[in-house]
């Protein structure tokens, strides 16, 4: 199986490595790591990765506006939103506007797995 | 798994639910209409049925069944519940009371007398059942457990009506998510985002928002009705979408033609068959995997009786009831009251080393006075939050009033209205435990003495049914009471002639007395003020015993009155009995503590503004005259004459009446623990208790009502016997 490509986007420089790693572990390529949603969403137009994970709060632009800016430029992008405890009615927001799942920080690595294989599935 | 640790928590929850199931019958009764009532009811066997199973109360489980399983077919039939079949309803609820007191032991004869009650159930219902709905048979007479068990209302069955006119099928989905999955209500969300997409959702158990607000464990259930595709497609989107754990959908059935009668919910058969209940559902997922959409019912009473105790107890966890205790837990933990106590006590403790470490560490060094003062904020912190603690609503004790006073209504032929309000007003929990007794007297007395019979309030031109007010709020640093009814009211007259029958006063004084004295004198022992006594009030026990309950919770009860109007008594308690605020003063040379809530006012007097009536001091206060006690002497210490031009008096009230206590200096204001004086001083007049100050010395507290009381004596022995 080809290994799929994975674009993450979070604005901190450890939660990219944590989510690489994981991602990785489960024969995943991260492509590229942007820092906030402008750079999201410019790296997405780039590289167009098989699959996106986006947190929700970020500098310059937040995940929920990157998101819709890519559903828009591709109505098919596959994303996943990462987001904390407590922000509930932004994940329902990520979900509207057009993101497929979410995990929750801090992460369980078999439950990113789980959601992964569904994903496919 | 032992349950016998979560007894204590059955208890309590039970309790809590029979107040709340009483309540419900209570609201019934008045609109038989009123379906969400009957729903509540009905949910609240249902959890109780649930929550005995779990615990193993066999005799408990089975009397919650036949109940929930009699309002079942009430509601399923959309019948009004009559009075008769209303009354059944409380008898059966007395008697799962009475089995919630030993729910582990139940006798035989306690099984015989529910068996005879569920006889009279059957035949009301069958009543019901058989004359009034065309032959339609009753629910329980032939459906199985499991899904007819949602709460459908009559939009809900307009819908599943018309889906199946229009040849759509209505399914239910049953749905139990992963354990360990975080952010459940946004799963919701996916999921019902999902169903909307192939389906038309009709209701769900527990309800959207209950869900969407995470008041749910693990699994619910929809019921939704096919509009595109096929239940296979709605499984498998469903079943992809992260931490659902289980998708299963069945055809909805209506139970009406499925055969495979079972006896009813009278039968011994199901009663038994009641504690697998709720895990019939999971037990088919599991054995029969999810080919299945459509039930039978023969085969699920079968799995029923195979499922053993123990599996119920497992198996019970993902089910919707349990999913309540946890909703309820995760907000609330139960603590043993001693433990708040404890804590209460130890906070009690702080508060005085706080006051004692200001006055020792002030001024000796900075830092250190800035760290007093933010251990200061904490403790105060500490003690606000500790105090909270120990606070519960008052419904606790409010809540048992409007079973009893229906109770009343029926046994006495009175037609009387309770109305409660402000019953979330919260009171420190000893103050409420002592508070029933007092409240249940004057409720008793109010419906009893206070409001007439129908026959005599028509001829007074007043409505047949008569009003009792029950009434709580906050006021300051005081919970105030009121007890109100809308009946005879208190003739100042009779009460006054009465006193003089009984000794209580002079003829001479009943005269002086104004109308609001005189009715205050009801407050005295031996006063019945009805002209029959009957045996709810009028035994003997008097007002006298409410307001000494009451004032040993350093409250205070007054009582105003209008003939044929109106009777009120308000009570006002102190919103903790623990630490009080007091005023030091210091009379001959001793620093006592007088409780603030009943200090009125504190002036200096010059000697010359002391006047004398009949030998007695008084002093004329904005044109009233109140009498002067020296405090010491009141104590019956030698006192020691003051000779100053100018002396502090402290003005007290208490019990309707004001004094002024002369003491040598009022020292300040302090708030105190309160320590009992122990059996060996107990019962000591005029004295509330002991607390010790900041500088480790032993204060005794002024029972200002106590002592007035002996003030009384005090100036009676000086002018009128000596």
């Amino acid at each position: 199986m080809l290994s799929k490509t994975v674009l993450v986007v979070d604005d901190t420089a450890f939660m990219r490595m944590t989510l690489k790693n994981m991602l990785e572990k489960n024969g995943y390529e991260v492509v590229a790591e942007g820092e906030d949603g402008v750079k999201g969403v410019e790296l997405y137009k780039e590289l167009k990765p098989s699959l996106v994970t986006m947190d929700i709060t970020m500098p310059n632009k937040d995940g929920i506006t990157a998101i819709k800016e890519i559903k828009e430029h591709d109505p098919d992008a596959l994303i996943i939103v990462v987001s904390a405890m407590g922000q509930k009615s932004l994940v329902i927001e990520a979900l509207n506007a057009g993101a497929k799942d979410f995990v929750v920080k801090p992460f369980q690595p078999d439950r990113i797995a789980e959601a992964l294989a569904k994903l496919e599935g | 798994m032992d349950v016998s640790q979560y007894a204590e928590l059955f208890q309590a929850e039970a309790e809590e639910y029979m107040q709340v199931l009483n309540q419900c019958l209570l609201n019934l009764e008045k609109n038989p209409k009123d379906t969400e009532e009957l729903q509540e009811a009905f949910r609240v066997a249902h959890s109780l049925k649930g929550m005995a199973g779990t615990m193993g109360y066999q005799h408990v489980c089975n009397i919650a069944h036949g109940l929930e399983n009699f309002m079942e077919d009430f509601k399923t039939l959309e019948r009004e519940p009559g009075p008769e079949v209303i009354d059944l309803i409380f008898e059966a609820v007395d008697v799962l009371q009475e089995a919630l007191e030993q729910p582990d032991k139940s006798t035989e004869g306690d099984r015989q007398k529910w068996e005879q009650l569920l006889i009279k159930m059957k035949k009301v219902r069958d009543k019901v059942c058989n004359n009034e709905d065309l032959g339609s048979p009753c629910k329980h007479d032939n459906a199985g457990f499991g899904e007819d068990e949602l709460l459908l209302g009559a939009m809900d069955k307009e819908i599943l009506r018309q889906a199946e006119e229009g040849g759509n099928s209505p399914y239910i989905v049953n749905i139990s998510l992963n354990e360990d999955a975080l952010m459940k209500s946004v799963r919701v969300h996916m999921i019902f985002k999902a169903m909307e997409e192939f389906a038309e959702i009709v209701i769900s158990d527990p309800s959207r928002q209950e869900l969407e607000e995470e008041r749910f464990e693990r699994s619910f259930r929809v019921v939704l009705v096919l509009e595109a595709g096929t239940p296979e497609g709605l499984k498998e989107a469903l079943e992809h979408i992260t931490d659902v754990e289980r998708v299963e959908i069945n055809l909805w059935g209506t139970g009406e033609n499925d055969g495979a009668a079972s006896a009813g919910p009278l039968s011994e058969a199901e009663s038994e068959a009641v504690k697998a209940e709720d895990d019939t559902g999971k037990d088919k997922v599991s054995e029969e995997g999810t080919g299945v959409y459509k039930e039978q019912p023969e085969k699920e009473n079968q799995e029923v009786k195979n499922t053993t105790p123990e599996n119920e107890v497992s198996e019970k966890a993902p089910s919707g009831d349990q999913g309540q205790g946890s909703r309820a837990a995760d907000k609330m933990v139960r603590v043993e009251t001693q433990k708040l106590d404890d804590l209460v006590n130890l906070v009690g403790e702080m508060v005085v080393a706080r006051t004692r470490i200001t006055e020792i560490g002030h001024g000796f060094n900075e830092d250190l006075d800035s760290t007093i003062d933010q251990l200061k904020r904490s403790i105060t912190n500490l003690q606000d939050t500790a105090m909270e603690l120990r606070m519960v609503p008052i419904d606790q004790v409010f809540g048992r009033f409007p079973r009893m006073v229906r109770d009343l209504c029926r046994e006495k032929g009175k037609k009387v209205q309770l109305y409660i309000s402000g019953e979330e007003t919260e009171l420190d929990r000893s103050i409420i435990n002592r508070l029933s007794d007092p409240l249940v007297h004057l409720l008793r007395n109010a419906f009893d003495h206070g409001v007439e019979s129908p026959e005599v309030r028509k001829d007074k031109g007043k409505n047949p049914e008569g009003s009792i007010y029950l009434n709580a709020r906050h006021e300051g640093n005081q919970v105030v009471i009121t007890v109100e009814d809308d009946g005879s009211g208190i003739d100042p007259q009779k009460i006054g002639s009465m006193a003089v029958e009984k000794g209580v006063i002079t003829e001479d004084e009943m005269n002086q007395l104004s109308k609001d004295d005189l009715i205050s004198l009801i407050f005295f022992s031996g006063f019945s003020t009805s002209d029959e006594i009957t045996d709810v009030s009028g035994r003997g026990v008097g007002m006298d015993a409410v307001r000494n309950s009451i004032e040993a919770l350093h409250g205070t009860v007054e009582v105003s009155s209008e003939i044929n109007v109106m009777t009120r008594f308000e009570i006002r308690l102190p919103l903790t009995l623990a630490i009080i605020t007091t005023l030091l003063v210091k009379s001959n040379g001793q620093l006592y503590a007088i409780p603030v809530e009943v200090i009125n006012e504190n002036v200096y007097l010059d000697s010359k503004e002391i006047k004398t009536i009949r030998g007695n001091p008084v002093v004329n206060l904005r044109g009233e005259v109140i009498p002067l006690y020296t405090l010491s002497s009141l104590l019956g210490f030698e006192h020691t004459q003051v000779n100053d031009e100018e002396c502090s008096v402290v003005i007290v009230e208490a019990t309707n009446r004001k004094a002024g206590f002369i003491v040598d200096e009022l020292v300040g204001q302090q708030e105190i623990m309160i320590k009992s004086l122990g059996s060996f001083l107990k019962g000591l007049k005029g004295i509330a208790g002991a607390t010790v100050l900041g500088d480790g010395s032993v204060t005794l507290i002024i029972d200002v009502a106590g002592l007035l009381s002996e003030g009384r004596d005090y100036v009676e022995q000086n002018s009128f016997s000596g």
